[in-house]
């Protein structure tokens, strides 16, 4: 009976510590997927690659076809009111640039069909794919959006934004980007 | 578990001799129900005197009473009326409800149900529902539209099918297993509680003492 006791007192410490440690692993695997969260501590940061279904258009982009370039990856919904006031800006910037950078919009969150009108209240011709349960925005921080990641031609991350993404701002990231 | 499984045998076993019933010995009223009449729109029950229809009835009663079951009667009916009679359409899904359906979609941005949000998505889903359920929609109809723009994660619990059914089973055997534990620990601890040693027993004259002693302490 004591065996079968001790044997149990053992089992449950076992079962707790083990849950104990699986909270551990989860908090700190988050924080390192986490590309925002890494980004801002300052760690050396690769882009989380995805695979999503374009926007009004057929097919799908995956965000690792586009190594070698220099990549801003834009999180945003129609019915997020700062998205509204950037997206010109990051369209402005694609005219800009041009070959030499790639613009993504990711939508996330969202009816397809307000999205869609959204891309042509704005005058948006850069490619637009859907994250609609928000899976890749969690790997980048989650909410609240917007959220702006640069990426340079040796796939780290090497700006981002968090919230609106001010004409300048924008700028500045991508030209660190095109030096890296 | 064994009265459960009787349970639902003796309901199958009441429900059986009804239906059976209802096949063999048909009530004309029944067979009116369940057929269509195409000239008015309405079950043959339903329907107002147009030329057919008393023969129609007639009919059903004259099949009624050569002791036909019920589907045959309507079959036959069908085929003899064709172009004026049909099978009644199943009765239409109850209309979902938008109070129920905001209850059991999450808003896609604030981790609660849409009838306990306000943010901008949620007032837009809200009313996509509304539309919906305007339109004639059922609730699986709008759930489905809503899964497909948002993800399964808009369901605030998991369908009730495949993998996600353990999320439905787990708590039950979870506390059916718990009970269970509880239940043989109970059993085996009343079981091994050792009995209580018998009283020592007094010498004669330690007993006599005590008698004593109590009688005096019974007089002061």
């Amino acid at each position: 009976m004591s065996r079968l006791k001790l044997a149990g007192q053992v089992a449950s410490v076992g079962l707790v510590a083990g849950l104990l440690a699986l909270l551990v692993w989860k908090v700190v695997q988050n924080d390192r997927t986490n590309v925002a969260s890494s980004y801002s501590k300052g760690h050396k940061t690769k882009p989380v690659d995805f695979d999503l279904r374009r926007l009004g258009a057929p097919g799908s982009l995956k965000l690792s076809s586009l190594k070698g370039k220099v990549v801003v990856v834009n999180f945003w919904a129609s019915w997020c009111e700062p998205c509204k006031s950037e997206a010109p800006r990051f369209q402005a910037a694609y005219k800009r640039y041009g070959d030499r950078v790639a613009f993504v919009g990711v939508d996330t969150a969202d009816y397809s069909a307000d999205a869609g009108r959204f891309l042509d209240r704005y005058g948006v011709t850069y490619p637009n794919v859907r994250d609609p349960d928000r899976s890749v925005l969690g790997k980048y921080g989650g909410l609240p959006i917007p959220r702006t990641f640069v990426i340079s031609p040796t796939w780290q991350v090497t700006g981002y934004i968090f919230g609106e993404a001010r004409a300048e701002e924008l700028d500045s990231a991508i030209q660190r980007a095109l030096a890296a | 578990m064994r009265w459960l499984a009787a349970l639902g045998a003796v309901l199958a076993l009441a429900a059986c001799p009804a239906a059976l019933a209802s096949e063999e010995h048909p009530t004309s009223y029944e067979i009116q129900t369940e057929l269509w009449c195409d000239d008015c729109q309405t079950t043959l029950a339903d329907a107002s005197a147009v030329t057919f229809t008393p023969r129609a009835i007639e009919f059903i009663d004259n099949r009624i009473a050569a002791g036909a079951t019920k589907s045959e009667i309507k079959r036959e009916a069908v085929k003899k009326f064709y172009g004026h009679l049909s099978l009644a359409p199943a009765k239409p899904k109850p209309r979902a409800s938008k109070a129920d359906l905001e209850g059991e979609i999450m808003c896609p941005v604030c981790s609660t149900t849409l009838d306990q949000s306000d943010s901008p998505i949620a007032r837009r889903m809200k009313a996509d529902i509304g539309r919906r359920i305007a339109a004639g929609q059922s609730k699986n109809q709008i759930e489905d539209a809503l899964v497909a723009e948002f993800g399964q994660q808009i369901l605030a619990a998991p369908p009730k099918k495949g993998f996600n059914l353990l999320a439905w089973i787990l708590p039950f055997v979870a506390l059916f297993g718990g009970a269970l534990i509880l239940g043989v620990l109970a059993w085996r601890w009343s079981r091994n509680r050792e009995p209580r040693p018998p009283a020592p027993q007094l010498s004669p004259a330690l007993e006599r003492r005590v008698d004593d002693e109590l009688a005096r302490f019974d007089e002061g």
